[in-house]
């Protein structure tokens, strides 16, 4: 579903951000994306969403490489940010319409999915009010539901658990199951370790910019937590 | 408090122009776009002063050399009103830091003149930069005294006070006023539109009492210097207090001028702090009803659906549609004033020889290229940016809505030009048709000119929407190029009037046609991802 070869991105002023990095994301894998702050996690999402350029290396997805072929690469793949800026002049339901638009849903289909997930993530009642008086929560909910409306097959996301409720991240973390059951794909990047490990059948852990372990959840933990390994791993840039 | 307001103010002031982006960012092509923006901003400081040391010079020659100073005074003031009208609300108001700084024990009574004060230093470099070269010519045409500069020096660094005062106060009530309407920017732009128009009126008339003559004379000019003596006597006596100051060394008149500047600055300010705190809550807080029910919702193309998303963009900011539609404004009246004052009054007023109502096209289509809107289009998706980058959109589908909403934008204020202009020129219906074609022209010339301009030099980080409205070195190359479009159009109509007219408007309409489409394909091929 996802490959990336040889990611490398240098920012202007030399900061080399990712180098070299390499992972494959299969259908039905939550993927969980994990480092230290500045490691290369959101440079590394960013290219696959296809916002930021790289100058080394190769994304595709299904196939279809995100440089030559941004758009097809698009319109199958739903990426949400750490902090989702949205359009505060846009009400909710006149964004999420926006989102419908874009990907061309039938009129149908748009309302019974923006109807049953706003129910399911209950922010019903505030489509109607402009994004600017919308919480962190609420925002980053429905950016979420903007994702998921036009069921992708890979959805990127970055630090989705920040800024949610419980009973939000429950539902999440259900929608990821389900969307995965159906053959798609996710990749999220997290510092909750607790919810990787639970949620999360494939890690990888990145460390100033360089991938220094990859692999399922079970082979890489071999019983141990996931903090444990993690904090080995960064501490010595290797696993056992 | 001192030192609250010393920290905040250089927290305010280590960014202006850029400064501080300037010093640590490590993206060379940034540096040479402030680079650029300062040798624009260079360019039109040395125009003002050439201006002024012309006006200056042409009033001693004449005779009037005791009333320069306060024509400096007068026009720098009328400066800085301009400037800080569009831009106080939002330095003063700043509502998105409003919140962190109140969080911190900070005064509001400190933010509010540490806000002040910057503004205050940014005015006053102006004064500085324009009047100083001023002083020194004149003082040495006049063999000026000491007191002279000392006296005109002070008078500087109070200049920018009164101005500040009105402009600010303008733009305060402007904004309590919005900050209590749910559609907060609609109505703020609606006000500060009503404003402007109202201003401008009033400046038309006051020079409709000048009277019309042929031609410039000596005579003429002299009756113009003393009729602006006599207006700026009445709505503006500080000038004239600076004048008595500077030139008879009247210190009745300087502490006249720097009671009343520093009274009503120190009034206004302490009656906005009561209410400073309640103005910027309300511009921050949002009605939310939390009830709605899940409707039918519509379903729309997708250049339909970013067009519909570009114009709700542009009309939630009341900076973008006060300082874009202005010029659209003036293209309307342009073709009203044309109408109702006659084409032969046209002539006499612009007073260049050899122009006549057949610039009529020209004249109206100047307006237009003031300030289009996709100037800074690319920019204002800030922060937002990451949405249309991350969906399944061409940079075609982006731009074309972009000029779509200029043209929105700009088609009612158009449709009026024309139906003006040609009943203008209800004599020569063959010039209806360059009415129609050359504005049209100029309007899409400008709309795909801004998105390239703005393409290459883009500002996607800003706290501020004046600093990429007004700001920005997109609108003002933009403009700079708009201006210059016009330069082989009116040099040819100026100086070879044996050319045909017709021939004229017809070149310039294909080569504005054939200029907009190599833009527009060259805009379609860049990519959004390489925007950061």
């Amino acid at each position: 579903m996802l490959s990336i070869q040889n990611l490398s991105k240098t920012y202007k002023g030399g900061k080399k951000a990712v180098s070299g990095l390499s992972l494959e994301v299969a259908a039905g894998d939550i993927y969980g994306f994990i480092g230290h702050n500045g490691a290369g996690k959101t440079t590394t999402i960013k290219s696959v969403a296809g916002i930021l350029d790289f100058e080394e290396g190769e994304i595709t997805i299904d196939g279809i490489s995100i440089r030559e072929d941004p758009i097809r690469c698009k319109s199958v793949l739903a990426y949400i940010p750490d902090n989702p800026d949205l359009y505060e002049y846009l009400t909710g339901i006149q964004y999420l319409n926006f989102i419908a638009d874009i990907f061309r849903l039938s009129k149908s289909d748009r309302e019974m999915r923006i109807r049953n997930n706003a129910e399911d993530f209950e922010i019903t009642g505030a489509l109607g009010d402009l994004i600017s008086s919308y919480s962190h929560g609420m925002k980053q909910k429905l950016a979420i539901i903007s994702a998921l409306i036009h069921k992708p097959r890979l959805l990127i996301l970055d630090e989705p658990f920040v800024g949610l409720d419980p009973q939000a991240a429950v539902v999440l973390k259900a929608k990821m199951h389900e969307m995965c059951g159906e053959g798609s794909a996710i990749f999220f990047s997290t510092h909750v370790l607790d919810v990787a490990e639970k949620l999360c059948n494939k890690v990888a852990i990145i460390k100033n910019g360089t991938l220094i372990a990859a692999g399922s959840t079970a082979e890489l933990t071999k019983g141990e937590s996931l903090e444990s390994v993690f904090m080995e791993v960064v501490g010595n840039g290797k696993t056992n | 408090m001192g030192r609250q307001i010393r920290l905040l103010s250089r927290i305010g002031l280590c960014n202006l122009f850029g400064i501080n982006e300037i010093r640590y960012t490590k993206d060379r092509k940034k540096k040479i776009q402030y680079a650029g923006l300062a040798a624009v901003w260079l360019l039109l400081l040395l125009v003002y002063l050439f201006y002024l040391i012309t006006l200056s010079n042409g009033l001693i020659a004449i005779g009037l050399g005791s009333i320069v100073p306060m024509y400096f005074y007068t026009l720098t003031s009328l400066v800085i009103l301009c400037f800080s009208f569009f831009k106080a609300s939002s330095v003063i108001f700043q509502s998105h830091s409003f919140e962190m700084l109140i969080s911190l024990p900070v005064t509001e009574a400190a933010v509010i003149i540490s806000r002040f004060w910057t503004m205050y230093l940014t005015n006053l470099l102006l004064s500085l930069i324009t009047l100083i070269p001023g002083m020194i010519l004149y003082g040495s045409r006049m063999h000026s005294g000491p007191l002279f500069y000392l006296i005109f020096l002070a008078g500087t660094l109070l200049l920018p006070l009164l101005p500040m005062t009105i402009s600010t106060a303008a733009g305060a009530v402007i904004t309590a006023i919005g900050a209590r309407m749910k559609h907060k920017s609609l109505v703020i732009s609606l006000l500060t539109i009503l404003l402007v128009v109202a201003v401008m009126a009033v400046s038309i008339m006051s020079q409709e009492k000048l009277g019309s003559t042929a031609t410039v004379t000596e005579e003429m000019m002299t009756n113009m210097a003393v009729f602006m003596q006599g207006q700026i006597g009445r709505l503006y006596l500080p000038a004239v207090w600076f004048n008595e100051a500077a030139v008879y060394g009247s210190w009745k008149s300087f502490l006249l001028l720097a009671f009343s500047a520093i009274l009503l600055f120190g009034l206004f300010v302490g009656v906005l702090q009561k209410y400073y705190g309640r103005i910027c809550q309300a511009l921050q807080s949002s009605s939310a009803k939390n009830n709605y029910k899940m409707q039918s919702l519509s379903t729309a193309s997708v250049l339909k659906s970013l067009w519909g998303r570009e114009l709700r963009r542009y009309f939630a900011s009341s900076v973008y549609v006060s300082n874009t539609i202005i010029g659209y404004i003036l293209m309307a009246a342009a073709a009203i004033g044309i109408f109702a004052a006659g084409t032969q009054r046209m002539a006499q007023f612009i007073q260049i020889p050899g122009i006549t109502e057949k610039a009529i096209p020209l004249l109206i289509s100047f307006m237009a290229a003031i300030m289009p809107t996709t100037s800074c289009s690319v920019s204002m998706e800030g922060k937002e940016f990451w949405i249309v980058k991350s969906l399944p959109l061409r940079s075609k589908d982006i731009f074309d809505s972009k000029i779509l909403v200029n043209l929105t934008v700009a088609c009612p204020f158009y449709l009026i030009a024309v139906i003006f202009g040609c009943l203008s020129m209800r004599n020569d219906p063959m010039m209806w048709i360059w009415i129609l074609l050359v504005p049209a022209a100029y309007l899409w010339f400008m709309a795909v000119l801004g998105i390239t301009v703005n393409l290459a030099v883009p500002v996607l980080n800003w706290e501020s929407e004046v600093r990429v409205v007004k700001q920005s070195a997109s609108t003002m190359i933009t403009m700079l190029i708009g201006f210059l479009s016009f330069i082989p159009s009116a040099a040819c109509i100026w100086l070879l009037p044996q050319i045909s007219i017709h021939l004229i408007f017809a070149i310039t309409v294909i080569v504005l046609i054939g200029a907009s489409i190599v833009l527009y394909l060259k805009n379609n091929r860049k990519k959004l991802i390489n925007l950061e």
